[in-house]
C-alpha cells in the first residue's frame, strides 16, 4: 500500500509546477495546481473527510502528469489525485452518465436532434460498463461539443470474436473507442497486420476501466479489470496489441494495483509486459508504411508520454514512413490536449481551451492530417478543429498508417 | 465576513475570489514557512480593483497579505492572524516594452521567465535571474529584492526597477521614480519599497530598465578538491579585471544531490564553480581564456568550457534544481542566504563546515559565490527531535559568524516571518524603531502584511 500521507510530503513546495499545469495556465488559481491540490489533499486527509466542493476540485485535475516532469521530487501528482478521489466516495460523474441522461427525458429533448440520436445509439448498441459512457454525459452535449458520426456496424460487433492466424498470436485489444464508435481504426489494424501475414485474435471484450479508474471508482475498475484478464488471459496470446495508448498505459501500469489484495493481480503483473501499445510494437518489428513526404502533426496522448513503454514510438514510425512530422514549441509539443476523462466532460469551457492553444499552433503550421493514438484525444481534437472551421483530416495514427 | 465576502465579489467578480475553506489551505504556506490559512483570497486583474480592495479592508481593518507565486522562503506571504490574501497571479500582463527607451511596464503577476523571454525576442535582456525565474513573479522579486545568478556583473532585481506603481494605505496610487536614467527628486522610495515585503502598500505596475541582448556567452566549469579552494578562486576572480556575468559555487553535498542533472558530466568528489561570461563573440572568448589562466594558477583541479548549448543547460538546470533537491536527502532543511563581504568568503565556508560538524549534520554549500551570498544549508529530519535542535542552534551559530565577519543575515531572501527573531543582531535599536515608525506612517491602519520583518 502507498502511504499517501509520506507521499504528499514529499512536496517541498517549490511552485514549480505553476510553469506548467495547463489548468493552471488558464484560471492562475494556487487551487488548480498541484502545489494547490496537495494543500487540499493533505487537510481533507488530517480531517478524513472530504465534501462535495473537495470532490469538485479534484476533478479540475487532469491527471496529465505535466507537473511530474518538473517536479525536482517527483511528487507522482495523477496518482495522488486518482487516490483521493476514490477516497473521497467520488466517482460521481458516473451517475450522471448516459444512462442518467437517458432516464430524464426532459432533459433530453434539450440537446440537439444529432445529439439525441447519438445517446440512444449509445445505449443501444454499447454495454453499460464501457468507459465511453462516461464521456458522453449529459453536460458533454450541452456544452455543444463534437458527435461523432454512428458507425454503421461498430467493428466489435462486426469481428469479434476471432480467432488468431498467422506465425504469431497477436491479439488486438480496442478499447472503447475503437471498439465501439470509431469503426475504421480497427479495420486500419487489421490492414497492417495483413502485411505481415497475421490476423489477430479479438475475443469478446470490453472496457480496460481506466475512466473508472482514473475518476476513483475503484469497484468499477476492479470488474472491468477481471473482465479483461479473463478476456486476454486464456489465449496465452504472444502480444496484446492496444490500438489506444491510454488503454494500453493502464493495462501496462495500472492493472495489478487496480486488482491489489485480489489473487488476480500477480496475474496482471504477468500480462503486462505481453501488453503493447501497437505503434511501439510495430516499431520494433521495423515495419513502415509509405507516408510519401506529407506534413503530420502529431497529438501524443500525455498516458503515451509518460506510462506507456515505449509510447512515444509513434513520432519516429511516422518519421521512418517518409512523413513530416511538425515540430512545435517544447511546451505545447508536451501540453495535454486537455480532455482528460471525466474533466472534458464536467468542464467543457475550461477543456477546450486548453486544447485550444495545442490546436490552433498545430493549424497554423497547415499539416496535412492531424494524429493521435488515444481515442479520447481524437474526441477532443476532432470537436476542436471542427469549431475552428479549418478542413483538416484528423484520425487515428494506425487509419493513417494504413493509408 | 459574509458581507465582506460579498463585496469582494462586487469588486473582482464572482471567480476572483476564494472563499471555500478547501480552497484557501493553498495559501497558508510559502515554500518554506507555514501559517494558517486566509479568510479569503481575491485576484484582482486591474490596480483600480486593488485599490477598491485596499479599500475595503482599510475600512474592515482586515489585513492584507499580497501574494505573487508562493515561492518565497521567509513566509512574507504567509497569513499568521486572519487576513486576506491578495493573490497578484491574474495581473499577468506585459503592458509595453519600450526599444527606444530601454524600458519596460508590466503588471506584478508576470512570471519573472516569462518577461526575460519575452524582451529578449525583441533582443533585449532583463538581467535579474533568481533561481525561481520560471516562477516567481516580477512583483514578489521587487519586493523581496531578490537577487539571482547574474548578480555578479548585472546587480539584483533593485538594479533593474526605474518606477514602481503602488496602492498605499486608504487606496491612492503613487508612482515613486522616474522613467529618466537619473533623478533625485524627493526621497528614493522605489528603493524603500523594494524589499519591503508587503508591509509598505501593493506593487500594482514595475517599470524595468532593459540593455540590449549580450550577443554571446560562455560557461566554465572548474573543479576544485575542497571548497575553500573554490571560495579562494572565486575570490581571486572578483579581483582581477574580468568580471563574470555569474559565478556560482557548489560543494560535494549539493552536487550529489542533482546527480540526476548531471550524470557523467562531473567527477565524482569535486566542488565545482560554474561561471558565465557574456558579451561579443571575441570579448567571450578572451574573458574564458583569461579566468582559465587565472583559475589554473589557483589550484584548480580542472578547468573547462562547456562544449555545446545542452551542456551548458544541462549545468545551469542543475544548479537552479539544487535547492529543491537537498529535501530528498533529509526531510527538511535550514537554507540561509547570508552574506559576507566578498573577501570573507572562505571565512564564511570554512566557519559554516565547521559548525556543521560540530553539530553533527549533513550540511550544502552552494549559491552566489560571486557576490558572497553562499546558500548554507543544515539538513535535518524533523521527526527526529535532537537532530532538529541541533540544527537549530547551528543555523543560529551561522548568524553570528556571519555577522562577525561584517556580513547581513539576509543576502536576498528577506525576513518576512523566519528571520524575523533575528533581525535585533543585524540592526540596532535605534534604527529599527525608525523604521517601525516608517511603517507607521505609510500603514497607520497596520493592515499591509502585519507583523512581518519586525518583531
Ligand atoms: C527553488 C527556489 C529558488 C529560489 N532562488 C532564489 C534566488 O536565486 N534569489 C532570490 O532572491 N530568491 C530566490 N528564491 C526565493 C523566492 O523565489 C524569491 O523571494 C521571489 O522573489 C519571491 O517571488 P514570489 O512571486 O514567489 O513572491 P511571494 O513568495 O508570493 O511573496 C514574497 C513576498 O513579496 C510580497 N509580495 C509579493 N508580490 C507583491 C506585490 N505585488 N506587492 C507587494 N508585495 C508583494 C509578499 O507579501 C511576500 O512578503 C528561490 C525560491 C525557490 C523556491
Ligand atoms: S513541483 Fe513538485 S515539489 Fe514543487 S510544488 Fe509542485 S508538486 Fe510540490
Ligand atoms: S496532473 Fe496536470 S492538471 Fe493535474 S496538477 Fe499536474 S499538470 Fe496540473
Amino acid at each position: 500500500m502507498t502511504d499517501w500521507a509520506a507521499e504528499l510530503r514529499r512536496c517541498v513546495r517549490c511552485g514549480a509546477c505553476r510553469e506548467v499545469c495547463p489548468v493552471f495556465d488558464l484560471t492562475r488559481l494556487e487551487t488548480d495546481v498541484a502545489r494547490g491540490r496537495l494543500a487540499r489533499i493533505e487537510q481533507c486527509d488530517q480531517m478524513d473527510r472530504f465534501v462535495t466542493a473537495d470532490r469538485d476540485a479534484l476533478s479540475r485535475c487532469l491527471q496529465c502528469g505535466r507537473c511530474v516532469e518538473v517536479c525536482q521530487s517527483n511528487v507522482r501528482v495523477p496518482d495522488i489525485v486518482r487516490d483521493a478521489k476514490a477516497r473521497s466516495g467520488g466517482a460521481t460523474a458516473i451517475e450522471s452518465s448516459v444512462a442518467g441522461a437517458l432516464g430524464d427525458p426532459a432533459r433530453l429533448r434539450r440537446l440537439t436532434k444529432r445529439a439525441r440520436v447519438f445517446l440512444a445509439w449509445l445505449a443501444r448498441a454499447t454495454p453499460d460498463d464501457a468507459g465511453l459512457r462516461l464521456r458522453f454525459a449529459l453536460p458533454y452535449f450541452k456544452a455543444g461539443r463534437y458527435v461523432p458520426r454512428i458507425p454503421r456496424r461498430s467493428y466489435l460487433a462486426r469481428v469479434a470474436p476471432r480467432a488468431a492466424a498467422g506465425q504469431e498470436r497477436v491479439a488486438l485489444f480496442l478499447g472503447c473507442g475503437a471498439g465501439h464508435l470509431f469503426d475504421g481504426v480497427g479495420d486500419a489494424i487489421d490492414a497492417i497486420l495483413t502485411t505481415m501475414q497475421l490476423v489477430a485474435a479479438v475475443p469478446e471484450q470490453a472496457c480496460c476501466g481506466l475512466p473508472a479508474w482514473g475518476m476513483g471508482a475503484d469497484r468499477e475498475a476492479r470488474i472491468a479489470a477481471a473482465n479483461w484478464l479473463e478476456a486476454f488471459v486464456p489465449g496465452d496470446y504472444d502480444a496484446i496489441l492496444c490500438a489506444c495508448a491510454s488503454c494500453a498505459a493502464h493495462l501496462q501500469r495500472n492493472l495489478p494495483e487496480v486488482l491489489a489484495g485480489d489473487r488476480r493481480a500477480d496475474q496482471a503483473a504477468r500480462i503486462a509486459d505481453n501488453v503493447h501499445d501497437f505503434f511501439a510494437w510495430l516499431r520494433k518489428r521495423n515495419w513502415r508504411a509509405d507516408l510519401g513526404g506529407q506534413r503530420i502533426a502529431v497529438h501524443l496522448p500525455c498516458h503515451a508520454r509518460h506510462d506507456v513503454r515505449d509510447g512515444e514510438a509513434l513520432i519516429p514510425l511516422l518519421i521512418e514512413s517518409g512523413a513530416t512530422v511538425i515540430e512545435l514549441p517544447d511546451a505545447l509539443d508536451q501540453a495535454c490536449c486537455g480532455m482528460g476523462g471525466a474533466f472534458g466532460v464536467r468542464h467543457a469551457e475550461l477543456s477546450r481551451a486548453i486544447g485550444e492553444k495545442k490546436v490552433q499552433a498545430m493549424l497554423r503550421e497547415r499539416p496535412d492530417v492531424i494524429v493521435t493514438s488515444c481515442t479520447g484525444c481524437l474526441l477532443q481534437l476532432r470537436d476542436l478543429v471542427e469549431r475552428s472551421g479549418a478542413r483538416v483530416r484528423v484520425c487515428h495514427a494506425a487509419e493513417l498508417l494504413a493509408g | 465576513m459574509r458581507r465582506f465576502v460579498r463585496e469582494l465579489r462586487a469588486v473582482v467578480g464572482p471567480d476572483g475570489v476564494l472563499d471555500e475553506p478547501g480552497a484557501l489551505v493553498a495559501f497558508a504556506a510559502d515554500s518554506k514557512v507555514r501559517g494558517m490559512a486566509p479568510v479569503a483570497v481575491a485576484l484582482p486583474t486591474t490596480t483600480v480593483q486593488v485599490q477598491d480592495i485596499v479599500r475595503l479592508c482599510g475600512r474592515e481593518r482586515t489585513p492584507i497579505i499580497p501574494r505573487g507565486a508562493g515561492t518565497g522562503t521567509v513566509g512574507g506571504a504567509v497569513p499568521e492572524c486572519p487576513a486576506l490574501v491578495l493573490d497578484l497571479s491574474r495581473m499577468n500582463r506585459i503592458l509595453r516594452i519600450d526599444e527606444n527607451e530601454l524600458l519596460a511596464d508590466a503588471q506584478p503577476g508576470v512570471v519573472t521567465g516569462e518577461f526575460q523571454a519575452a524582451v529578449e525576442k525583441v533582443g533585449l535582456f532583463y538581467p535579474p535571474d533568481p533561481a525561481s525565474a520560471a516562477t516567481s513573479t516580477l512583483g514578489g522579486n521587487a519586493a523581496t529584492g531578490a537577487g539571482g545568478l547574474r548578480a555578479v556583473k548585472y546587480g539584483v532585481t533593485a538594479d533593474w526597477i526605474a518606477s514602481l506603481e503602488v496602492v498605499v494605505a486608504d487606496g491612492q496610487t503613487i508612482r515613486t521614480g522616474t522613467r529618466t536614467r537619473k533623478g533625485v527628486v524627493g526621497y528614493d522610495l522605489t528603493r524603500l519599497f523594494i524589499g519591503s515585503e508587503g508591509t509598505l502598500g501593493v506593487i500594482t505596475e514595475l517599470t524595468l530598465r532593459l540593455i540590449p541582448k549580450p550577443k554571446a556567452k560562455a560557461t566554465l566549469l572548474a573543479l576544485f578538491d575542497e571548497l575553500s579552494q573554490a571560495g579562494a578562486a572565486t575570490v581571486a576572480v572578483l579581483r582581477s579585471n574580468i568580471t563574470p556575468a555569474a559565478m556560482e559555487l557548489m560543494d560535494q553535498t549539493a552536487l550529489a544531490a542533482v546527480q540526476d542533472h548531471i550524470g557523467d558530466l562531473l567527477p565524482p568528489n569535486v566542488c565545482v564553480l560554474l561561471i558565465e561570461v557574456d558579451g561579443d563573440a571575441d570579448e567571450v572568448a578572451k574573458q574564458a581564456n583569461g579566468i582559465r589562466e587565472l583559475l589554473q594558477g589557483v589550484n584548480a583541479r580542472e578547468v573547462r568550457v562547456a562544449n555545446n548549448a545542452q551542456e551548458t543547460q544541462r549545468l545551469w538546470s542543475a544548479r537552479r534544481a539544487i535547492s529543491p533537491a537537498l529535501y530528498e536527502m533529509r526531510a527538511q532543511k535550514f537554507s540561509e542566504d547570508v552574506t559576507v563581504p566578498i573577501s570573507r568568503i572562505v571565512d564564511l565556508i570554512v566557519g559554516a563546515t565547521k559548525i556543521a560538524q560540530q553539530h553533527k549534520l549533513v550540511h550544502a554549500s552552494y549559491g552566489h559565490a560571486g557576490d558572497g551570498n553562499m546558500h548554507v544549508n543544515f539538513l535535518y529530519d524533523a521527526d527526529n527531535p535532537d537532530e532538529t535542535r541541533r540544527a537549530d542552534t547551528a543555523r543560529e551559530e551561522l548568524f553570528r559568524l556571519t555577522l562577525s565577519l561584517g556580513g547581513t543575515i539576509s543576502g536576498e531572501h528577506g525576513v518576512g516571518v523566519a528571520k524575523r527573531p533575528f533581525i535585533a543582531w543585524e540592526q540596532g535599536p535605534a534604527l529599527l524603531d525608525l523604521q517601525r515608525r516608517l511603517k507607521r506612517a505609510f500603514d497607520p491602519l497596520n493592515i499591509f502584511n502585519p507583523g512581518k520583518i519586525f518583531p
